[in-house]
């Protein structure tokens, strides 16, 4: 029943062309039809190639300043393309600051999100799409409401919170006496576990799935957990591929939380580390531009490895 | 959505904690009705936090913790360090959940203007002159530190803004070096105009700075002041004020500087790419000039001066600027005053400006190194003539707000008059909400 | 597909229906528990008591005064505040049709199996997972009034001269739109391709064998298909759009006179620089008024979803 990921090729190999059904369906069609049909495909293609540089273009421009010199940033206009390559401000940039302390946190903070979001949101969104008990509804209006309110307003109460937080960092029951939660792993992880962004992501994709599924395993007189976890879930794995990505993506990319939770920089995260080239009245844009390059890589990598498992059809071949 | 009840019922909650929370952290304030003062016989220990938004990276950490503060715990072995590095975009929010939560830093680090808002809201304490070699610290900063006539905060390390102008480009269309001697401010409007005649150019660079203090400065030159000494009444609406604003607008108005010349800091403005010959650049744009552009800073190019004001005797410079406070909850004030005593010191504070480029708040044994910075050289000289914005206890209310009112008078989106007038409701609102 | 499968099946009141009723009901509970309990504290604790808040003078350092409305009358006279909501609501008016309309198209483009598609989808989602102050560094030059920043050399091809972005009170709210589109495709983008693999390939195999047209099947397959995630991506595109804070701060500042301004940006300066905790959290509990509306009409307009 469990649908099996099916990925055609990897990451690179666009052989996925080949093997669409639709593709062979067509294959019955006329001639003519099939040489339309190949150059709107072209055209879309050149199309979507303009998109995508596009959309590139100012990451080029980010990556050509990080390797730029200084004189060349000081420009009035500055060539497009480099002159010289200077490809050592990758490695100043990177001794600036204790990078590898800043990444790994921030490697930890979204790893860790990606688990928590997936196990409480994936359980949220499916009985609010799914089972029927009455405060559904209102649990789900609560969770929209919740997304309304700007982190700015929210942030001291939040930040109290954590530091009153009863019986941790030397506070007694009443949460006097230590600093709780902050300058922990505790304050940097619990209050962000699930977004109810993820919850409500997750609840539209279980929508989709059929019903009849349930009560067909109902009847065969499988527990609700079960039906849950073993047919349900694996018929949405594109979505909890997209909440994945989602909740590491805001880990990795945490700032202002993290920087007021703590105050030792073992427990900095790698945007911190950024503001390093910005001060007061200098900003070196050259050593800025070529950590955010290094920041967005291993975010760009992920995302390339993982959206090959959008694929077309898979998900119905599971249910067939 | 939520039913009445549970609304209500939480709610009550969450403010009865937000109570507790509050009346919780006001009690620890320390006792200590006396202004610190270092007790040099008395044996120093514990943890010292410090918040700072200078330092970051790993050649700050080195020059504050590797040297200032190592020079400290050398002398005091039983201090130990906790420095929590914050940039200064964010060190408002860094310190309102500190202070919220009850346990800001024992020593904090802020910027000029901070000081007589946190003075008032009881945040910093007072620090007793003698403590930190006020003597060798010109008045004028020692006011910007002060509230209500005692010192709540030592000023560190300044950041400037001289004029400075492009030699060669001044002597190409035919301005001497001696024209640019300038002793009011009416002299320094006719020789933009005739700069501008003479090569068509926008010849200043300064309104693509922050309005609010270009005409914090420009107040000063032309005579005023904003706030009244005791910072609970408003001056700037008084004639000083008013000509100052409109020499601004009229700057833009008669293309003598143009604020859409704004770019973001490490950009190349106006001055630097040759356009404007005349800018009124941070005295910490030194370390950028010396590698995007170094020919600006060489002697043949460069002239710096000072701002003219109403007569030949009353130049102004602007001074933004470092300064350090002891927390009122400190729970070890005299390690903490200690350690700012220390950072004052010749060594503490010529290894501080190494890192940071900035200039000293005072006089300082000649260094090479540090003379090498001619904008922080020459402030230094000058800092007699220091003036800043700010020094009301409602500053903190009023400063972000002055920007986009200053910005529609300068785009000629409203009158000087109306703008004065906001202006002044805008602090009268403010100071009343103090008071 | 969307709007009847959630809907409960006709009859059964078997003895055995009410137990699988009651184990329903109960599971449904403790799913949703973790999560429900967790925002409950650190979402709803904060929010709640950013609400009492509201109703008073707040400076952080001194303890909470009541001042019954008086934050809220002095919202109602607040001239930068009603700008900033206007702001907001071209933005989102403007920014979020726009975004999501390209997104889709892309996201339908880029699920028919072409060559290269890894890369375009890529590409396109590479504005999101770079942190926004990073984006609005790269902005920052590509705004630069010089000759030489990007914005003004690609005007320069069609033989315009170059602008100040920013600080031109008529193209900077604009400017400041352009990078929301940009920044905005590529989640929406995703959302949808993920959606689309729920797609039944069958309905499409019956459209061709009916002889539709492409823009036929977009219309009356993809389209309805999509409508979860349509009423997902509008929610959230518009709460996210209100939300719009560390672009302003890092571009514009919310100048020139406040031609950029946003409620956040107005909730920050009173918050963070004037330490008016009370006003603050009062202009925020205006903004959570205006997006219920918004987010009720918005539901009214896609149709949403079953139990919403």
């Amino acid at each position: 029943m469990a649908t099996d990921l099916h990925i055609p090729g990897d990451v690179t190999d666009d052989t996925i062309e080949e093997i669409r059904p639709a593709e062979v369906s067509h294959t019955v069609k006329g001639v003519s039809q099939r040489k339309r049909r190949r150059l709107r495909r072209t055209i879309l293609w050149i199309v979507l190639l303009i998109v995508s540089l596009g959309m590139v273009l100012p990451f080029v421009w980010m990556f050509f300043t990080a390797v730029r010199s200084p004189a060349e940033i000081g420009m009035e206009r500055p060539p497009f393309i480099p002159q010289e390559w200077h490809f050592e401000n990758f490695g100043r940039a990177l001794r600036a600051a204790p990078f590898g302390i800043y990444a790994r946190n921030s490697f930890i903070i979204g790893a860790f999100n990606v688990v928590s979001t997936l196990v409480l949101g994936s359980a949220a969104g499916y009985a609010l799409a799914k089972l029927r008990f009455k405060a559904a509804p209102f649990i789900f209006a609560w969770f929209l409401a919740t997304m309304m309110i700007p982190f700015y307003a929210t942030v001291i109460p939040a930040f109290l919170m954590v530091r009153f937080m009863p019986l941790f960092g030397g506070n007694n029951i009443l949460g006097q006496g230590g600093q709780g939660w902050i300058d922990s792993w505790w304050g940097l992880l619990v209050p962000g576990m699930v977004s109810t962004f993820s919850i409500f992501l997750l609840r539209q994709f279980y929508v989709t799935t059929p019903s009849e599924l349930i009560e067909a395993a109902r009847l065969d007189g499988l527990s609700e957990p079960r039906i849950w976890l073993q047919i349900m879930t694996p018929l949405i794995k594109p979505g909890l591929l997209t909440v994945g990505l989602l909740a590491f993506e805001a880990g990795w990319n945490n700032f202002l939380w993290p920087l007021l939770v703590t105050s030792s920089e073992n427990l900095r995260v790698i945007q911190l580390g950024l503001s390093v080239f910005r001060q007061e009245s200098v900003t070196e844009w050259e050593l800025l531009m070529a950590a955010t390059t290094m920041a967005a890589v291993p975010m760009i990598v992920l995302f390339l490895i993982f959206q090959r498992y959008f694929v077309n059809g898979f998900v119905n071949s599971g249910i067939k | 959505m939520l039913n009445r009840r549970q609304l209500l019922g939480a709610a009550g909650a969450a403010g009865l904690g937000l109570a507790a929370s509050a009346c919780g952290t006001t009690s620890t304030t320390s006792g200590s009705k006396t202004p610190a003062k270092a007790n040099s016989s008395a044996e120093l220990k514990g943890t010292i936090n410090l918040l700072t938004p200078e330092f970051a990276g790993a050649e700050g950490k080195a020059a504050l913790e590797g040297k200032v503060l190592k020079g400290f715990t050398d002398k005091h072995p039983g201090v130990k360090f906790q420095v929590d590095y914050t940039p200064w975009d964010k060190l408002n929010e860094k310190l309102s959940t500190q202070i919220a939560g009850g346990s800001p830093s024992d020593v904090i680090m802020f910027g000029m203007g901070w000081t007589q808002p946190f003075a008032h809201k009881k945040i910093v304490a007072e620090i007793d002159k003698s403590a930190i070699g006020a003597d060798d610290v010109v008045p004028n900063l020692l006011e910007n530190a002060s509230y209500n006539g005692k010192l709540y905060s030592v000023p560190m390390h300044l950041e400037s803004r001289p004029f400075i102008y492009r030699k060669d480009l001044l002597g190409k269309a035919g301005i001497g070096e001696d024209a640019m001697n300038v002793e009011t401010v009416d002299q320094f409007t006719s020789l933009l105009k005739e700069i501008k005649a003479k090569t068509g150019k926008t010849p200043l660079d300064m309104l693509a700075s922050s309005l609010r203090q270009a005409w914090g400065q420009m107040i000063f030159a032309f005579g005023g002041t904003q706030f009244a000494p005791d910072g609970m009444s408003i001056t700037f609406d008084q004639e000083p004020g008013v000509k100052a604003l409109q020499w601004l607008v009229d700057l833009q108005k008669e293309g003598l500087s143009d604020f859409n010349q704004r770019v973001a800091t490490g950009q190349p403005g106006a001055y630097q790419t040759g356009k404007a010959m005349i800018g009124w650049q941070s005295s910490g744009v030194w370390p950028t000039f010396a590698k995007q552009a170094p020919d600006l800073l060489k002697d043949e190019n460069l002239g710096i001066m000072l701002c003219p004001g109403t007569s030949a005797d009353k130049k102004v410079i602007y001074q933004g600027g470092t300064l350090a406070a002891l927390s009122t909850r400190s729970k070890n004030p005299e390690a903490a005053i200690a350690v700012i005593e220390y950072m004052m010191s010749d060594y503490g504070l010529t290894e501080q400006v190494r890192f940071t480029g900035k200039v000293p708040a005072r006089k300082l044994p000649p260094d090479p190194e540090l003379d090498a910075n001619k904008l922080a050289a020459f402030s230094s000289e000058n800092l007699k003539y220091s003036v800043t914005d700010g020094g009301t206890p409602a500053w903190m209310e009023i400063r972000g707000k002055m920007d986009p009112v200053m910005e529609a008078a300068i785009l000629g989106k409203k009158s000087v008059s109306d703008t004065i007038a906001e202006l002044k409701k805008l602090a009268e609102d403010a100071i009343g909400r103090v008071k | 597909m969307t709007a009847t499968v959630t809907a409960a099946p006709a009859g059964a009141t078997s003895p055995r229906r009410r137990s699988s009723q009651r184990s329903e009901k109960l599971w449904g509970w403790l799913l949703t528990l973790p999560a429900f309990v967790h925002t409950l504290l650190w979402v709803g604790g904060p929010v709640i008591a950013a609400i009492v808040l509201s109703f008073t003078d707040f400076d952080v350092v001194n303890p909470p005064v009541f001042n019954g409305g008086v934050n809220y009358s002095e919202i109602m006279g607040d001239d930068v505040f009603w700008r900033a909501l206007w702001h907001n609501l071209i933005m989102v008016a403007i920014g979020v049709p726009i975004s999501m309309f390209i997104a889709l198209v892309l996201a339908v483009a880029l699920n028919q199996g072409l060559k290269g598609q890894s890369w375009f989808r890529t590409m396109i989602f590479m504005p999101h997972v770079t942190a926004t102050v990073a984006i609005a560094m790269i902005w920052l030059w590509i705004y630069a009034p010089n000759a030489g920043g990007l914005g003004n050399v690609m005007l320069g091809f069609v033989g315009i001269t170059p602008q100040s972005w920013l600080t031109n009170s008529n193209l900077a709210l604009p400017a400041v739109i352009i990078v929301t589109i940009w920044q905005g495709i590529g989640l929406k983008m995703l959302i949808y391709l993920a959606a689309l693999q729920g797609v039944s390939q069958e309905l499409y195999e019956a459209a061709d064998v009916d002889g539709a047209s492409t823009i036929k099947k977009f219309v009356h397959i993809t389209v309805p298909m999509l409508r979860p995630a349509t009423f997902f991506v509008l929610v959230t595109s518009i709460i996210g759009n209100f939300q719009t804070f560390d672009l302003i701060f890092n571009l514009t500042n919310g100048g020139p006179a406040n031609a950029t301004t946003v409620i956040t940006y107005q909730i920050y300066v009173a918050a963070f620089q004037q330490f008016r905790m009370g006003y603050a959290t009062a202009q925020s509990v205006v903004l959570l008024l205006v997006l219920i509306v918004i987010t009720l009409i918005s539901r009214k307009v896609v149709g949403g979803t079953d139990g919403d």
